[in-house]
């Protein structure tokens, strides 16, 4: 090891200045606060998710018209659009009232005298098909009459076009298949079928004839049956279809509007009742909790700043408050005010600032007894310059983490409301409202709740979490430690 | 003590109402003279009224009892806010914690001209330079006009407290602990700094610490304070080096010597007994339960603070 | 007697809040429009005045007013529903109410026991994939309603099976009712959600910071094992916390599961309340808004009292 001299130490003399240098640039609170946030990448995520929603709600509309008011409101009730599942625009024949398939139907000869056949020589009927369209209104079949038969029989299995076992059909259509009809007449060659047609579904058809013998009563059925498949036509009226293309003609095909989550029970575009209820929700997010904070902070900061007497009472008004079941006077209030966005908002803003007041006033009472607020009384200052400058600026981290801590609340309170029959007046479009009105087609057509219901989902979790980052960027303290 | 009287309390009283009839006798009796330009220290240990009695001189409080005299005229009890402008120009304080004592979301530069601002002191051309002025007074640099508190250290920050005290030109300052929550290194360093701008701006201080070393390295006379009372009172240099009062004596002897091998050597007197209660007291000395040379008497009867030298004051029966 | 103090002052404070309560709904229920017979039909106007004579309805306000605190405080006697013709509200209430009772305990039940688990779970083993899990859950749990699981489990559990699957319809998890065990799980699973991420929460945070707390560091430092640690020790400042607030959650999943007991058809105050306000039944509204709100107010008391009794410095700042 080499030796040390004295003269290898010196002695590094530092001045004053330097042993308490600052070398970080200048950050406002605000700007610091922003950097911490932008460095939480789950705040930052949420609120740029946030902001597409909120974008695609107000410019949407503006800019696709399918997204707007004509879609979402009574202008689209459309009782051919009913139900319909999501879909990107499904192919339609454009048809009017008066419109109907071209006449396939050709009155074949018929010899009604011949007589009976014999049991093996009972077939099902040849060339049995659908004359001219299958639509949701009627398939209406046809095929070549028997002569020599009692009648025949019609039957019916629907499903998705893979899992229809058609050879299962044709050899035993009874036990497969549902009964839609026994036709008595020999002669007849056609049939319609309107019952619970659902174009989402593909559908089969068999045909058996039978013969049955009056001597011994017995009755014999053709051992095997004629079957076709055919999935449903759409229909559109040709003065809906000049809206999608100007120079459509009736028998013409062509694309009908995308429905992006389907149609409600009214045929509505739920998508667009969706979109349009982003306005709707999104302001009420907004609106609600900044009056309840405008009250709260009013009636925290007069409670604060007075102490005394004053103070214990007007907190004692709010320990009664706050102990009211507020949900059940929320739903007494929207009673008595009627439905509409007015009284929902009045109704959720009636209980909804007894948080913030309490909040408020703790930190003002924290405030009021700091010491750079009694430096600031001592050097003079008077009260204006008290509460806009020292107390005030404080308080707004603790305001911003609070208030959107109650973003999602309100989204959820209207949804609660408006499944409870209450919220908007129909037809007006907002999350609760879709949702309720899909919850009644819940058994039937799950999609039209499921997917709002999605959205919703993500946009609440999206609030929480949001606020969780603001919270964390603002005040770590109120978080539980991690 | 020489020279004009800036400061006098007569029988200052401060009692806090704690509710059901309990009464919290914080500051009890207190009759104290500062003169221009004097420090007058003033120690205890916690809980003893200190405090309380910074604040009363500097009128955060309102006193319950007494006289509060400054320059021969009453301080009003209940200042208004026009009241409060002018007697910000005769005290400031400079608070313990410099934590809480600046506005995290205030630049130091707005720190330390509000006082101005607040009186008009200087005119917007001179502001910057008056700014940077006060902060290299202090011992900072003028490019930390712009800062805020947070990215400063304890010591730093007290000397924008003092800046921020300073820069309305008061006369009188209470200095409530200001270098508790420092290092020692640090404390040195900001006890001197007081020093020199008592010395260039003439200024008087009440120096309010638990620390002796230090309270009489600063002061002209020292202050003991025991349970709302003060009870003694007399030249640091008398009261230090040979202290009557039993209390004065035994917190002397507890302040332990920087030398290793004399401390050792000391010999340590321990206080017991039960600490008197500051809530609704009895008659008698308050320290009477811990007094090693306590008697009959002095349980009985309340010693008043007399003069027993000239220039010293003690509050026992006994000395 | 400062305890004493103290419950007294809770008391007036409790019967204050339930008058207040019972004086706002007796006025909002009569400013509402609509009265409860003109619903369905129309009714010729001497019926009608006869029948607002029978109901006492054609009084000055003040004097109904005073009728009805009368009756509800001093007879605990709500009235007679104005819909269902001689149907007590009272009777109404005692049979409903213990239905949403039932189903609320065993929604906060559950949601604790699970709760407090999980919450311990996370704390032993903060930030394993457990503790990840644990605080996905809390925060669906907490971001979510309740009503929102209560349709997905309906479709995907009840429903689902059945259809498509092929499941027995009796022996499996019903969709709707109430009346056997079974009828149980739904509803209050997906009750229980918002109880287990408001507790696991409560609970997990309550450990870490006993964790970090000198008293466990020195246990810790002398040998104590860390199931007794755990236990003994960390349980115990968890669990006073959690006692506070299980009154109000119990009432908290009551009340938002109106919409839950409306979904799977359960006969509890839900569908009262539905029923009540879409026929502006003044009566059934005011005794169960009334009843419900004491019942919160009731617990609430007692959580004080408790809480005064268990900690001292309570009684001193309240």
């Amino acid at each position: 090891m080499k030796s040390l001299t004295p003269e290898m130490f010196e002695p590094k003399l530092a001045s004053l200045d330097e042993a308490e240098k600052i070398s970080r640039p200048i950050l406002t609170y605000f700007q610091d606060a922003a950097v911490r946030f932008l460095r939480n990448k789950v705040g930052v995520f949420c609120l740029g998710f946030l902001t597409v929603i909120t974008l695609v709600g107000i410019v949407g509309p503006l800019f696709f018209p399918q997204m707007g008011e004509d879609m979402a409101y009574e202008n689209a009730i459309n009782t051919d659009f009913q139900n319909q599942r999501p879909s990107l625009g499904d192919y339609l024949l454009v048809t009017d009232d008066s419109w109907s398939p071209p006449d396939a139907l050709i009155k074949p000869n018929f010899n009604t005298a011949a007589g009976l056949l014999a049991p093996e020589k009972v077939f099902a009927p040849q060339n049995f098909k659908i004359a001219s369209a299958a639509t949701v209104n009627g398939v209406t079949l046809q095929w070549e009459p028997l002569e020599g038969v009692t009648g025949y029989e019609i039957f019916r299995i629907a499903g998705k076009k893979e899992s229809l076992d058609l050879e299962s059909f044709r050899t035993s259509p009874g036990s497969v298949g549902m009964t839609l009809g026994k036709i008595e007449d020999p002669a007849q060659y056609t049939f319609t079928d309107s019952s619970g047609l659902d174009p989402s579904e593909h559908y089969a058809y068999a045909i058996v004839s039978y013969v049955t013998y009056p001597d011994s009563g017995e009755t014999t059925f053709s051992t095997t049956a004629s079957v076709l498949n055919t999935a449903l036509v759409k229909t559109i009226k040709i003065s809906d279809a000049k809206h999608l293309k100007a120079n459509a003609e009736t028998g013409d095909t062509i694309r009908g509007r995308a429905f992006l989550f389907g149609t409600d029970s009214l045929g509505r575009d739920i998508f667009a009742r969706m979109v349009m209820g982003t306005r709707v929700n999104f302001s009420l997010a907004l609106i609600v909790p900044s009056i309840c904070l405008l009250l709260g902070l009013i009636y925290g900061a007069i409670s604060g700043l007075s102490g005394g007497k004053v103070d214990l009472i007007m907190m004692r008004v709010i320990e009664v408050l706050d102990t009211l079941p507020y949900l059940l006077l929320m739903i007494i209030m929207q009673l008595v005010m009627g439905k509409g966005v007015l009284s929902l908002i009045i109704a959720m803003c009636a209980f909804g600032w007894t948080g913030f007041a309490r909040v408020i006033r703790g930190e003002v009472l924290r405030l009021r007894e700091i010491e750079f607020v009694h430096a600031s009384r001592l050097l003079g200052a008077p009260l204006s310059r008290l509460i806009f400058k020292q107390i005030a600026p404080n308080l707004i981290g603790l305001i911003l983490v609070v208030w959107s801590s109650r973003l999602p609340g309100v989204i959820v309170s209207e949804a609660f409301l408006s499944l409870l029959g209450l919220g908007l007046e129909a037809p007006a479009a907002s999350w609760g409202m879709v949702l309720n009105e899909a919850a009644q087609q819940f058994q039937s057509h799950p999609v039209q709740f499921l997917l709002p219901a999605s959205v919703m989902a993500t946009a609440l979790l999206a609030f929480f979490l949001l606020g969780d980052a603001l919270t964390d960027t603002l005040d770590p303290k109120l978080r539980g430690r991690d | 003590m020489t020279g004009e009287i800036f400061v006098e309390a007569k029988n200052l009283c401060k009692h806090f109402n704690l509710g059901h009839g309990q009464l919290l006798h914080a500051v009890d009796n207190v009759s104290l003279q500062i003169a221009n330009g004097e420090t007058l220290g003033l120690v205890g240990e916690s809980g003893c009224g200190k405090s309380t009695l910074g604040r009363v001189l500097v009128r955060m409080y309102p006193q319950t009892d007494g006289t509060y005299l400054m320059r021969g005229n009453e301080v009003p009890n209940q200042l208004s806010f026009a009241e409060r402008k002018r007697f910000a120009r005769e005290v400031q304080m400079i608070f313990q914690d410099p934590f809480a004592s600046l506005n995290p979301r205030m630049t130091v530069g707005d720190i330390i001209s509000e006082g101005p601002d607040i009186h008009g002191l200087w005119r917007a051309s001179e502001k910057r330079d008056r700014i940077h002025y006060w902060l290299n007074r202090v011992g900072l640099r003028p490019e930390h006009a712009a800062r805020f508190p947070h990215e400063f250290s304890g010591g730093q920050k007290q000397r924008i407290g003092i800046a921020r005290a300073l820069a309305i030109e008061p006369r009188f300052i209470v200095c409530d602990e200001p270098i508790s929550a420092l290092d020692v290194s640090i404390q040195a360093q900001v006890v001197n700094l007081l020093q020199e701008l008592q010395n260039e701006f003439k200024l008087t201080y009440l120096f309010i610490a638990h620390g002796l070393h230090m309270v009489r390295y600063i002061s002209n006379r020292m202050a003991v304070m025991y349970l709302g009372k003060i009870v003694e009172l007399g030249s640091s240099q008398d009261v230090f080096s040979s202290p009557l009062h039993p209390y004065s004596e035994a917190l002397i002897a507890a302040n332990p010597y920087p030398d290793p091998e004399k401390e050792r050597q000391r010999k340590h007197q321990l206080l017991t007994g039960e600490i008197t209660s500051p809530v609704n007291p009895k008659p008698g000395c308050r320290f009477a339960a811990r007094c090693p040379i306590a008697q009959e008497r002095c349980k009985q009867e309340t010693p008043l603070l007399r003069e027993v030298q000239k220039g010293r004051f003690v509050a026992c029966h006994l000395r | 007697m400062v305890l004493f103090r103290y419950i007294m002052r809770r008391m007036v404070l409790a019967i204050a809040t339930i008058f207040t309560l019972a004086t706002l709904t007796f006025f909002l229920t009569r400013i509402a429009p609509g009265d409860p017979f003109t619903k369905t039909k129309e009714i010729p106007a001497e019926t009608m005045a006869n029948l607002r004579a029978k109901y006492g309805l054609d009084q000055h306000i003040m004097v109904q007013y005073g009728i009805q605190m009368k009756q509800i405080f001093f007879h605990f006697d709500f009235g007679t529903s104005f819909r269902t013709i001689g149907r007590d509200v009272n009777t109404i209430i005692e049979e409903q109410f213990p239905v949403s009772a039932k189903l609320g305990v065993f929604a906060v039940a559950l949601g604790t026991i699970i709760g407090m688990g999980l919450g311990i779970i996370a704390a032993l083993y903060r930030n394993s994939v457990i503790d990840r899990f644990a605080m996905l859950l809390c925060v669906l749990g907490l971001a979510l309603p309740g009503f929102l699981f209560s349709y997905l489990f309906q479709y995907f559990i009840a429903v689902v099976p059945v259809t498509q699957f092929n499941m027995n319809p009796d022996t499996w998890v019903p969709a709707v009712g109430w009346g056997t065990w079974k009828h149980y799980l739904l509803p209050g699973i997906s009750l229980s959600l918002g109880v287990v991420a408001t507790i696991t929460r409560m609970t997990r945070s309550q450990m870490v910071d006993v964790q970090f707390s000198d008293y466990v560091k020195t246990a810790k430092a002398k040998g104590v094992s860390t199931a007794r640690l755990v236990v003994v020790h960390e349980l115990r400042n968890a669990i006073l916390p959690i006692l506070t607030i299980l009154g109000p959650l119990l009432v908290g999943t009551m009340m938002g599961a109106l919409i839950t007991e409306n979904i799977f058809g359960i006969p509890g105050l839900g569908r009262v309340i539905l029923n009540a306000v879409v026929n502006s039944d003044y009566n059934v509204i005011m005794g169960v808004t009334i009843f419900e709100g004491a019942f919160l107010v009731l617990i609430i008391l007692a959580t004080d009292i408790l809480y005064g009794i268990i900690d001292p410095r309570i009684r001193v700042s309240a």
